[in-house]
């Protein structure tokens, strides 16, 4: 292993157990941690900015067709989300969930293959595709989060168990910016498919046919277009689109997971 | 004298139980008259709110709690095995000290609130019309409500109270986030229902209407509320746009059905609606809260809410616990004492009764006036003079408050005791 590789693993190892610990400071585990405070989530994103830099300058170029460097870029973005939230009123509990999920995808993206599929990497249109793909499913795993959340405090309040409720935002809140967070993903999704289709069609040379997660991205952007078309017109929010954001979800987690595992690459 | 306190609370009987036991104001009377003319109770008060239906009685010679209880189940059309399960019973200076209790708010779901004492206050005076409030309850009430006073004024237990006003916010704001900008709809001119709407004006709520079986007096309340009055039948109408529903009237069954509100619920979109029936028996059926976006909360989810605070408001409890003991046992002993002085009184009078029918055997006609005057005057002071070391010391005992030796010295005057 040589230095470069020995600098990312050790910023790899770094960012985990900063998440991991941060983690552990969420306010459901431990009200008053220093691994809970803004400070500590900065540091947090920092530290992971730099484990990709780290990725790039080992690499040699920006490795985005890599399955690793994409689950850790996703897993930022997702941090990013956290970030975006936990400055609301309310929402520092939802850190159980996203940051529980950037655990889980930076530690998938070291399990990972780090070998690209030799994609073309000249231009633009290429990190563009890749990059508003993963902002996109970024914001949908945001969504999934306030979606869950969400339904769990309906189900506390239908039920009439209120301990613990003051700690969470309101269903409102939380419908809302489950929508922001949706709508956000939809359209940098949709971006990222019509950039990656125009740059598939202008680079024959990259044999980018429709693979299983072109197909799979489809039918994630039919379910969230069907999901916000509903929102729209017949005003499906609070449960239906809670269920719509945590469906989505799954969707989205089966997709990553047989593409990593099964296919060992994103296309 | 015995004084007794049956009844169910939201501490021994679910709302399912109280809603049917619950009598509406305009019954109370009736309910009062018939106890009294059945030869149930000699005094008695009915206090009929959303957290309890009590009734406080001096039950009439050779009557017993039970009956009392036997009452209540017949009124409520419970049968009477199920009622007796959630039935609590105080006597004597415990029913004195439960009846402090609830008038200074320490029994109250949400202890340290204001409303029961005013509640109480209304249920004494309908017992005041109807006559059915005798010498017993007039102390024992008059006193309640000056413990209550006493209580609101020693302990600021009233200042940690999460009332239920707030706790009403507090459930709305947990579904609809802030309530700037949002509308409410307010059915019947309840204590707890002014108090809702008027917590949630607090809080910013954009919109209020008010809505009573009464016109005019939805426009009394919504005039003192800042709100726009509207007619019952536009309910429905109503609904449609508004976030908040707050039901809270005597009507005694239920305003709004799941099968009423499901197409409102088409109509609003599914938008989000909170519904608090503080109603008893409830005006908004249970099960609309299966309905997608309808959140229900009745006086109990209410209560809930307001346990929050419940540390804070013990250690207020603590001195108000005391200050009512204190106050019950003192009350408990006047009215003893009231009692056995009335029996002193008795004393006398007998005494007076033998010394005249004595006279009147001695057959004094022979007498001339002069004489007649002159022996009559004689055997009085002599009852008078032979009665007075006794009955001097028993009211010096009365004041003393020695209920116990006053007792054992009327005993030894020949007094047979209660109810001769």
């Amino acid at each position: 292993m040589g230095g470069v590789e020995k600098v990312e693993s050790a910023l790899a190892a770094a960012v985990l157990v900063v998440w991991a610990l941060s983690l552990a400071g969420t306010r459901w585990a431990a009200p008053r941690a220093l691994t809970g405070r803004p400070a500590w989530v900065g540091f947090g994103l920092a530290l992971h900015l730099a484990s990709l830099g780290a990725a790039c300058w080992s690499a040699g170029h920006l490795p985005l067709d890599s399955m690793r460097f994409g689950l850790s870029a996703l897993a930022l973005w997702v941090a990013l989300g956290w970030g975006w939230l936990r400055a609301q009123p309310r929402m520092e509990s939802l850190g159980v969930l996203l940051i529980g999920l950037v655990v889980l995808l930076f530690g998938a993206a070291q399990l990972a293959p780090n070998a690209g599929g030799g994609t073309a990497r000249e231009g633009l249109w290429f990190p563009a595709h890749v990059t508003l793909i993963l902002v996109g499913l970024g914001g949908l795993a945001v969504s999934a989060s306030l979606s869950t959340v969400f339904l769990f405090v309906q189900r506390q309040l239908k039920a009439k168990r209120f301990q613990g409720l003051a700690r969470l935002p309101s269903l409102d809140v939380l419908d809302r910016r489950n929508y922001q967070a949706m709508s956000f993903g939809f359209v940098c999704l949709t971006a990222g498919m019509a950039i990656g289709g125009v740059w598939a069609a202008t680079h024959p040379e990259a044999s980018m046919g429709p693979t299983f997660t072109v197909w799979g991205t489809v039918l994630l952007w039919l379910w969230y277009a069907a999901a916000l078309h509903a929102r729209l017109v017949s005003g499906w929010q609070g449960r239906l689109a809670a269920v719509f954001g945590v469906g989505g979800f799954v969707g989205m987690g089966a997709m990553v997971a047989i593409a990593a595992v099964v296919l060992r690459g994103w296309h | 004298m015995n004084i007794v306190a049956v009844g169910v609370s939201h501490h021994t009987a679910p709302i399912e139980i109280r809603e049917q036991l619950a009598v509406p104001m305009g019954l109370v009377p009736e309910l009062l008259h018939r106890l009294r003319a059945e030869h149930i109770g000699r005094e008695a008060l009915l206090l009929s709110t959303c957290n309890r239906v009590e009734l406080y009685a001096v039950p009439a010679e050779g009557r017993t709690p039970e009956e009392l209880v036997g009452f209540l189940a017949a009124n409520s059309g419970l049968k009477d095995r199920a009622l007796r399960a959630h039935i609590f019973r105080y006597q004597a200076e415990d029913a004195v000290r439960h009846v402090f209790r609830v008038a200074s708010s320490l029994d109250s779901m949400v202890v340290g609130e204001p409303q029961i004492t005013g509640q109480l206050r209304e249920a004494y005076r309908l017992a005041t019309d109807e006559r059915s409030a005798g010498p017993v309850l007039h102390r024992v009430i008059d006193r309640a409500l000056s413990v209550a006073k006493r209580v609101r004024t020693e302990t600021g237990i009233g200042r940690e109270a999460v009332s239920v006003g707030r706790a009403g916010v507090e459930l709305s704001r947990q579904v609809l986030g802030e309530l700037s900008g949002r509308s409410a709809l307010l059915i019947g001119a309840g204590a707890h229902g002014k108090l809702v709407a008027k917590a949630m004006l607090g809080y910013g709520l954009g919109e209020l209407v008010v809505t009573n079986r009464t016109f005019d007096r939805a426009s009394e309340l919504a005039a003192q509320l800042g709100a726009a009055a509207a007619p019952m039948d536009d309910i429905a109408r109503i609904m449609e746009r508004v976030d908040v529903v707050i039901a809270c009237t005597g009507a005694g069954r239920a305003l709004i059905s799941r099968a009423e509100l499901a197409p409102v619920m088409r109509r609003r979109r599914l938008r989000s609606i909170v519904m608090i029936d503080l109603s008893v028996p409830r005006n908004i059926d249970p099960d609309v809260n299966q309905i997608d976006g309808v959140y229900r909360f009745d006086v109990d989810d209410l209560r809930q809410i307001a346990d929050v605070g419940v540390e804070k408001r013990k250690v207020a409890a603590v001195e108000a616990e005391r200050i009512v003991s204190e106050e019950a046992v003192r009350a408990w002993r006047q009215l003893q004492v009231d009692g056995l002085i009335g029996r002193v009184g008795g004393i006398a009078r007998r005494a007076e009764a033998i010394r005249a029918a004595e006279l009147g055997r001695a057959g004094l006609t022979g007498l001339d006036p002069k004489q007649q005057k002159a022996i009559e005057a004689m055997t009085k002071a002599i009852v008078k003079k032979i009665l007075h070391p006794s009955l001097a010391q028993a009211r010096a005992l009365a004041e003393a408050g020695e209920v116990d030796r006053l007792e054992a010295l009327l005993a030894t005057l020949g007094d047979e005791g209660e109810g001769t």
